[in-house]
């Protein structure tokens, strides 16, 4: 969390809002907040009814938490790309912020219709990715 | 975890309305209308 803060106007300055999302309550997610300094908001979904949504319940824990998992949204409410951590597919936010600005700058979300860009950045990073995804499993091992 | 479930890209994404630590209600809605949002789901309970 507080890597993304410290992103935080880098994400702003590509076009891009930040919020995370956690079954935490306000009593327990407002003091990290506070004493990791972060200026995104931390929503609490104490009922978990969106990380069900999301299909994201690991209800194996704690009376159900959340999958760590990461998504670009654009404005026509399109996922531009997700990361599960469950799959092996994290992303930092290194990644995750070259991506939004690659968005940004393709981004014509008023003419272009859904689904229709392809991206050399999203590109890129799909391959980068999935080299360090698939590159681990070396036949000698 | 049901990966099925779980929008992938190319897909709309659920729209939610939850209250963030200090009580202010946030949209998925309005947070996409600047452009974009990253939307990060972290396990909690630290």
């Amino acid at each position: 969390m507080a890597d993304y803060s410290a992103h935080l106007e880098d994400f702003r300055a590509a076009g891009a809002q930040l919020v995370a999302i956690s079954v935490n309550d306000a009593a327990r997610a407002e003091p990290v907040r506070q004493e990791l300094g972060i200026k995104f908001p931390l929503l609490c979904d104490t009922s978990r009814a969106v990380v069900k949504k999301y299909g994201l319940l690991n209800s194996g824990e704690k009376g159900g938490i959340a999958f760590p998992a990461s998504f670009v949204i654009d404005r026509d409410r399109v996922v531009r790309f997700r990361a599960l951590e469950q799959v092996a597919s994290r992303v930092t936010v290194d990644q995750l912020l070259e991506l939004v600005r690659e968005l940004g700058r393709g981004a014509e979300p008023k003419t272009k219709p859904r689904n229709s860009g392809v991206f050399p950045g999203l590109m890129f990073l799909r391959a980068t990715m999935n080299a360090m995804r698939h590159g681990v499993r070396s036949p000698n091992k | 975890m049901d990966e099925r479930q779980i929008p992938s890209v190319g897909d709309e994404a659920p729209e939610f309305s939850l209250a963030d630590s200090t009580g202010v209600a946030r949209r998925l809605d309005d947070l996409v209308a600047g452009g974009m949002c990253v939307v990060v789901f972290y396990r909690g309970h630290w």
